[in-house]
């Protein structure tokens, strides 16, 4: 059944259509007609000039002076923010890359380090260990010192010879009279090799390591260890005179007393001599031989002259990681200011759209 | 002036079709509701240039084009409203007593009671009666441009139109 309301609705559709209208609703249709009839109308002028207007596109209003600037502050602010955030990463993504290259403190930079020449080997060569001469540990004569040496190198291959400059890098020790004593490489991210070579060819050895690979950082180091090495024949000395005075006496002594107590003493002195034989071979050793730790790193297109696809695989990689680590942090910093944004625009929207319908009911 | 599409279910907007059949109605909406036509010539022109700044966010899926074009019209008005903070009032320019026939002298008697009542009413009357007369809304766009479902719009009408007849019989 259908109201008497939109009955009337219906009627007054029906006249503004032109329709047949009910008698009972002719006033109604009557009134509709009036007030359709009687709209305001545009003036002819202000309609010409309107319809200029959308003929040409509305054409912007003359530009304000500076209004460049009120435009470009959005930008700059923008920037303000980015720019921070690019240089840390730019400057984080430098300091890994230093850092990766291990290396001590005091170590020259990798652009300095060269093979060394046969000039640079005489004169940085060390005093031989001579374990079997003697010492003195305040003595300032470099041929009578003991040293105990260390080197550290940062080698650079491509990635594909990884596995084959390790192979040579034990070569290398084995051919010098060393070995390695520990090793851990892996094929596509390198790895470390420490080795033990003989000290007098130490110099040969870091020469022989700089031509398998990009020397990127060498670093020696070298420990003064005569007072070491001095303090260890003393004690062997020491105890092979006590013994020898122990025998004397042995051979004098005429009680069974007197025999056991030597023959025990002798025994005591017997093992601090194996003691500081063995103390004394210790610290022979450390003379005798150098560590020699090399770092094995693949290298990226600076180690190398000619660039490779996998180099080029390698280098976008690490720009689409630096590139996603600022959009991340881009984005920390930016989806607040976004979403303060967002509520503020709708906030301000919902009191707009309640003010404009507060000033039609003011109305 | 036609706009490709810029997004899937949006349709181009005939801007300048659109511009020549919503002309008139729109300038009628505004200057009933504002009550002043110099107001409603510059809204009327603000209004357009608006809805030609933002014919791409048009979206047919969320209306027709002439409810779409009404509300940017209504938002003018209202601002309008809200800028002269003052009421608005109905055009009430004197019609020109020209001599004319009898029935003639009648109807324009009529229309002047008309204008009256409409002046009497209040304003969210007032839009309504301009939005379905004025301007030519079918109840379904009427109910687009004020945001309420088209039964509400209905009955909205049916009220304002209720009163406006209340006050003509209380004239008479």
């Amino acid at each position: 059944m259908t109201s008497p309301e939109t009955l009337e609705l219906q009627a007054v559709d029906a006249a503004l259509a032109g329709r047949y209208v009910a008698p009972e609703h002719a006033e109604l249709a009557e009134l509709a007609l009036l007030l359709r009839d009687d709209r305001p109308e545009p003036a002819p002028a202000w309609a010409t000039h309107l319809d200029r207007r959308v003929e040409a596109g509305f054409p912007a209003r003359p530009k304000r002076r500076f209004v460049w600037v009120r435009k470009a502050v959005p930008a700059v602010a923008i920037a303000a923010i980015l720019l921070p955030i690019v240089a840390l990463a730019a400057l984080s993504t430098s300091g890994t890359d230093d850092s990766g290259e291990g290396g001590s403190a005091g170590s020259a930079p990798a652009e300095s380090v060269e093979p060394l020449s046969s000039a640079d080997r005489d004169s940085a060569a060390p005093a031989l260990p001579r374990a079997q001469s003697g010492g003195d540990p305040e003595s300032d004569r470099r041929d009578t010192r003991f040293q105990q040496r260390s080197a550290s190198l940062t080698l650079a291959a491509p990635r594909r010879e990884l596995d084959s400059v390790a192979n040579q890098v034990g070569q290398v020790a084995s051919d010098l009279g060393g070995f390695v004593r520990f090793s851990t490489i892996s094929s596509n991210a390198g790895g470390s090799l420490e080795l033990r070579v003989p000290t007098r060819r130490l110099d040969t050895a870091i020469e022989r390591l700089s031509d398998l690979g990009r020397v990127r950082e060498l670093s020696r180091q070298s420990e003064d260890i005569t007072r070491s090495v001095v303090s260890a024949r003393d004690r062997l000395s020491d105890a092979r005179a006590e013994r020898k005075a122990l025998l004397e006496q042995l051979a004098d002594a005429t009680t069974v007393n007197e025999t056991e107590s030597i023959r025990a003493r002798l025994d005591i002195v017997a093992r601090e001599i194996a003691a500081a034989r063995a103390s004394l071979r210790r610290v022979d050793n450390r003379a005798s031989f150098a560590d020699v730790r090399v770092a094995l790193v693949p290298s990226g297109a600076s180690d190398e002259g000619a660039w490779t696809p996998g180099d080029a695989f390698d280098d976008a990689l690490r720009v689409l990681e630096v590139v996603a680590g600022v959009a991340l942090i881009a984005a920390a910093v930016l989806l607040p200011l976004a979403l303060i944004w967002l509520l503020a625009w709708l906030a301000r929207r919902g009191v707009t759209r309640r003010r404009r319908e507060r000033a039609l009911d003011m109305a | 002036m036609t706009l490709p599409a810029s997004a899937p279910g949006r349709i181009a907007l005939d801007f300048d079709a659109l511009y020549r059949a919503a002309r008139d109605d729109v300038f009628a909406y505004v200057a009933t509701l504002l009550g002043d036509r110099g107001a409603a010539e510059d809204v009327t022109a603000l209004a357009f240039e608006r809805a030609y700044r933002k014919r791409k966010s048009f979206d047919a899926a969320r209306g027709t084009e002439r409810s779409w074009l009404f509300g940017i019209a209504r938002n003018a008005a209202l601002d309008e409203l809200r800028r002269r903070k003052r009421s608005a009032t109905l055009v009430t320019e004197p019609a020109a007593v020209q001599p004319a026939p009898d029935e003639e002298l009648e109807r324009t008697l009529r229309r002047a009671a008309v204008r009256t009542a409409l002046a009497a009413l209040p304003a969210r009357d007032v839009e309504l009666i301009a939005l379905k007369f004025h301007a030519g809304l079918d109840n379904a766009e009427l109910a687009n441009v004020l945001g309420v479902s088209v039964s509400n719009a209905g009955t909205r009408l049916h009220r304002a139109l209720t009163k406006l007849r209340e006050i003509l019989d209380d004239q008479s």
